[in-house]
């Protein structure tokens, strides 16, 4: 059997009502209880892992059932003893006081505090259980000083405790749990996490989005870069061209202002018949009316511009018939 | 003693987070920042190299026009028709350097010079890679004009 011992402390009250709140550590009479201090209960429960712990109020209370009578109840512990009185199934008073204390005076207190409470009653005996091995309760000094008969009783703490181990303080109470206790700083630990997480999230975001736009950006200069390249290539290979296409424009409207020139200078009253323009070489055949004409509006005029020249006449019945050949085109810048 | 180790692990874990998660975002965070305003600054010059190119592209359409245009014996027979009667070309010879040059031997009949005249005129007009070449006679037949002359042809050379 387990050993059973009894909460010796002040850290314990009486209440005619059961406690309001939920995380107190109580002992249920059914008309009343007593209110435990958990972190005391804790301490001893820490250091008498495997005992019962029962509340000495419960022991009184277990007493005063069985003797059934309007007396004082004590028990005498080595830190503190306890004494109650009890009404109707109820404790109408109680007090603890320190052992160290003369037990007389503390008897004696508690009485005269007890007279002067309205509901009182006459007190005809004092039933005392010592558990102090180390005191010695004077049975005559107390008798002689309140004049009332006393029982004390010297007992074995282990034995008057197992009388009443059903109502020990079996419950383990517990501390508010640390989320309670923190629960500020807990919150604002959380707070910081959102926060920090939140800007993670929002780095993560910034980072996609930046790879996306340099993406994006990389692309545009390659397809830029491509078509640049392609300009290039166009513009060199047009750059080739450009002589020749130069060459073709000049040349063709030369040729063809060197003919409508020359055809001009052929007078009214003669006509071509042919006409061959080479390059350094032009021969041209026609009929004209007079030698004259033909001579100053256009032989003199062609004759000016080429090294060799000559012009021919045939009789005609009217008119004459004419070849006029010119060659060695004389370079104006010479 | 709980409330030291919560703090002392919160601070470890926050530290933890921040040195190996967060700081390593930053950091790289920054170095795209930097990168997409190199990229940009590149982009632009690209971009300016892009406008430049144009204008110059601009510059070259005229040539582009010369030789874009494809022309073959049957299209020449075609624009000469336009201008001239009774047409015969000849392929005489073709030569491939910088771009293709072909040249024909043309025979062909004028109603009058006017039509010669209008034809190198549309020839300069409308950017025709054609390119008259001497020897070119004219003689009188009856009351038309008989022709010839040579026309080299210029085309561009396929592009590699």
């Amino acid at each position: 059997m387990d050993r059973c011992i009894f909460f010796d402390s002040a850290a314990q009250t009486i209440l005619l009502q059961k406690p309001r709140e939920s995380d107190v550590l109580y002992v249920d009479h059914a008309n009343w209880f007593v209110k435990i201090d958990t972190k005391e209960f804790n301490k001893l429960k820490a250091a008498q892992t495997t005992a019962t712990i029962v509340s000495p109020f419960s022991y009184l209370f277990h007493e005063y059932r069985k003797k059934a009578e309007p007396a004082l109840f004590g028990v005498v512990l080595e830190e503190q003893c306890y004494f109650a009185i009890f009404l109707d199934e109820k404790p109408l008073f109680w007090q603890i006081c320190d052992t160290a204390q003369d037990i007389t005076n503390g008897i004696e207190r508690f009485l005269k505090d007890f007279y002067e409470k309205p509901q009182s009653f006459f007190i005809e005996k004092i039933y005392l259980y010592n558990c102090n091995e180390a005191l010695q309760i004077d049975k005559e000094d107390i008798q002689e000083r309140l004049l009332l008969p006393v029982e004390v009783y010297e007992e074995d703490e282990d034995r008057l405790c197992q009388e009443v181990a059903l109502m020990a303080i079996d419950q383990q109470a517990e501390e508010p749990s640390f989320l309670k206790k923190y629960r500020s700083l807990l919150l604002i630990a959380a707070a910081t996490l959102l926060v920090v997480s939140g800007y993670e999230i929002y780095l993560r975001y910034a980072i996609a989005q930046y790879e996306q736009k340099i993406a994006n950006l990389v692309q545009k200069q390659v397809d830029v870069a491509n078509k640049n390249n392609d300009y290039q290539a166009q513009l060199m290979h047009f750059q080739k061209l450009k002589p020749i296409v130069e060459a073709i424009k000049q040349n063709n409207a030369l040729i063809a202002s060197k003919i409508r020139t020359i055809f001009n200078l052929i007078p009214n009253d003669a006509y071509l018949t042919k006409a061959e323009i080479g390059k350094n070489a032009l021969l041209f055949e026609g009929v004209c009316k007079s030698k004259k004409s033909l001579l100053r509006a256009f032989h003199e005029k062609m004759a000016k511009s080429f090294q060799k020249k000559r012009i021919r006449f045939t009789k005609m019945a009217d008119g004459y018939r004419f070849q006029a050949v010119y060659e060695e085109m004389i370079d104006e810048k010479s | 003693m709980k409330l030291l180790l919560f703090i002392i692990s919160f601070i470890v874990v926050l530290y933890s987070i921040f040195a190996f998660v967060v700081m390593e975002d930053v950091d790289r965070l920054q170095e795209l920042e930097n990168k997409y305003k190199l990229q940009k600054t590149i982009a632009s010059y690209v971009q300016q190299n892009n406008s430049d190119l144009q204008k110059s592209m601009d510059d070259v359409q005229e040539i582009k026009a010369f030789m874009d245009k494809s022309i073959d014996e049957q299209k020449l027979h075609a624009l000469l028709s336009q201008h001239l009667q009774n047409i015969t070309i000849k392929k005489v010879d073709e030569k491939s350097d910088k771009v293709v040059k072909i040249k024909y031997y043309i025979e062909a009949m004028l109603p009058s010079m006017k039509n010669f005249y209008n034809f190198v005129e549309i020839i300069e007009q409308k950017k025709y890679p054609l390119e008259l070449a001497y020897p070119i006679t004219f003689k009188r037949d009856n009351h038309s004009i008989a022709l010839t002359l040579f026309l080299t042809l210029y085309q561009a050379k396929p592009r590699q």
